[in-house]
């Protein structure tokens, strides 16, 4: 894999999210395997230092990109975390696979004071734009799963995640 | 004459595009320098005068009938012109004799002006378009001779001279904007150099032996696609490669927008990367959100709404609360009989004042017929001398 190369798959993950190649090829420079569950694909990551990947925005103050509805988008990414990572003591990646009922559960504790049909709404166009970012991945009308950018937390963050596990009700 | 200071600089630019074409084509007619048109108002008058022809019928209109219906322009300039008409017999007499004072037009030179009209809007080229066609119908014509073919290959050839050289000097030595402002009218017809094109393949299959004007035909096409690439890269670098939009009509970008493939469109953002639209979400923020909904329970308050699917409005809301009342006075009153008369009634209320209480009881619970109680009068009479109450009328108070 010479230089040119590399910069094309950094060119592919910069515009197109984290890309899913068949098992086998060559890592370019920088990035990293995740594998799927089956293990017949494995997804490339960036593989930043901590100093380097889209923190640092927020730390000098420059605007990211925005998400509609972010608080109510962070919380369905909260209660599918929760559905689909069965044990907290393991790595969330590749995680389960859960039904968008099972997480529409979860999130009813989350978003007190939405009826049934507003918190449908929320459910699938929060999933939808999740799944565009990478952070869950869609198989099917109603199966989802964690997307391969929840592989991208370090060791601190997963603690918090773990945190974040326990304290929302399953 | 129309005042030059009156006019905008856009009327004035209108009127000398169409002028210039007028005084081009009847250049070749005018015979001295004064019988040329040298102003736009002239036209007008033209054009006026043969509507007036066009709106008399066919007994035709005398001089100053002219002058009459073209009320909108000064009298002597619409004579004045009508010599000139004469002069040419664009506007002959009905019938030739003297002292005849009636006058007709003739169609040929509203037609032209019709012809100038669009020419100085267009350009020329949709007539070129035209007589290209036509001119390519005419091959398939089994009637129509080489000779007719070798004429319009070369009015073909010469049309594409005249076209090409003028936007070459542009594009060579001009100034951007005046290239800007003259080159966008002869711009952008490569549908023009098809069909050129077509016509000349099929001029060059149907007759070998005009293959020297064939050839002479084909050069021209190449300097006046030669020009329009010269002109065009000049236009193109001066602009910027996203801001040459004016270059083309608008339309032309619609259409393209609208047939083009993805692929085709997907050609204009080669070389430009997107960023994908990813968020980071930290995992801090994702705690902050999920604690946030977990203690807002039910700190959502639902907002008013009106009341009336839901819970039924209260009884109590439409019912008199003395109505109430007077009921449970007249079971007070009763004491659980079935009737009672009104003597007895004032006897147990004791002294006037409360026995006049008891009365106005009575009498308020008789009026309301909303509770099932009623107070019936007798014809009798009791009297009492040694009583405070000295005669009491017959009356009962009952349930009814």
């Amino acid at each position: 894999m010479n230089e040119r190369d590399t910069a094309l798959w950094w060119a592919r993950i910069r515009s197109g999210g984290p890309q899913r190649v068949a098992t086998g090829g060559p890592t370019p420079d920088g990035l990293r395997r995740i594998v799927e569950a089956d293990a017949q694909a494995v997804w490339l990551i960036p593989d930043r230092p901590e100093s380097a990947g889209p923190a640092v925005l927020a730390e000098y103050g420059v605007p990211g990109p925005a998400m509609l509805d972010s608080k109510g988008t962070l919380r369905v990414l909260a209660a599918c975390v929760r559905c689909c990572w069965p044990d907290p003591a393991t790595d969330p990646w590749p995680g389960a696979a859960a039904t968008l009922d099972q997480v529409d559960q979860v999130l009813q504790r989350l978003v007190p004071g939405r009826n049934a049909v507003s918190r449908k709404a929320l459910l699938t166009g929060a999933s939808r734009r999740l799944a565009a970012a990478g952070w869950l991945l869609l198989e099917g009308a109603d199966t989802v799963r964690l997307g391969p950018r929840i592989a991208s937390y370090g060791n601190l963050e997963l603690s918090t995640l773990r945190e974040l596990w326990r304290m929302v009700p399953a | 004459m129309t005042e030059p200071a009156a006019l905008t600089f856009d009327d004035l630019a209108a009127e000398s595009a169409v002028l210039g074409i007028y005084r081009q084509v009847f250049a070749v007619l005018a015979r001295e320098a004064n019988g040329m048109v040298d102003d736009a108002a002239s036209v007008a008058a033209d054009e006026a005068i043969l509507r007036a022809f066009a709106g008399a019928g066919p007994a035709g209109m005398s001089v100053e009938q002219v002058v009459l219906a073209c009320a909108g322009l000064p009298a002597d300039r619409v004579r004045r012109r009508f010599e000139v008409l004469r002069s040419y017999r664009a506007v002959t007499r009905v019938n030739e004799r003297p002292h005849e004072m009636f006058y007709q037009a003739t169609f040929a030179p509203y037609v032209m002006l019709l012809f100038l009209r669009r020419l100085s809007q267009t350009g020329g080229q949709a007539e070129l378009h035209r007589m290209l066609s036509m001119a390519r119908l005419a091959l398939d014509d089994a009637g129509t001779t080489p000779a007719v073919v070798r004429e319009q290959l070369a009015e073909m050839t010469t049309v594409f001279r005249l076209l090409s050289n003028p936007i070459m000097q542009l594009a060579k030595s001009a100034t951007v904007e005046s290239l800007q402002a003259q080159a966008q009218p002869l711009l952008g017809n490569s549908d023009l150099l098809d069909k050129a094109r077509v016509f000349h393949n099929a001029a060059a299959d149907r007759w070998p032996e005009l293959l020297p004007e064939c050839t002479q035909l084909r050069m021209a096409l190449a300097a006046y696609r030669d020009s329009l690439n010269t002109a065009a890269g000049r236009l193109l670098a001066h602009a910027g490669r996203t801001r040459a939009l004016g270059l083309l009509p608008t339309e032309r970008w619609r259409t393209f927008a609208r047939e083009s493939s993805t692929a085709d469109l997907a050609q204009a953002l080669d070389g430009l990367l997107f960023d994908a639209p990813e968020p980071l979400f930290t995992v801090d923020d994702m705690l902050e959100a999920v604690e946030e909904g977990l203690q807002a329970d039910a700190g959502r308050v639902p907002p008013p709404r009106p009341r009336t699917d839901e819970e039924p409005p209260p009884a109590e809301m439409d019912t008199d609360p003395q109505l109430r009342q007077l009921a449970l006075r007249a079971e007070e009153l009763l004491a659980g009989r079935a009737e009672a008369t009104v003597a007895e009634l004032l006897a147990e209320a004791g002294d006037w004042p409360a026995g006049r209480r008891v009365l106005s009881d009575l009498t308020a619970i008789h009026l309301r017929d909303e509770i099932p109680y009623g107070l019936t009068w007798g014809d009798g009479w009791q009297v009492d001398p040694t009583s405070s109450r000295t005669w009491v009328s017959e009356g009962w108070f009952h349930r009814s």
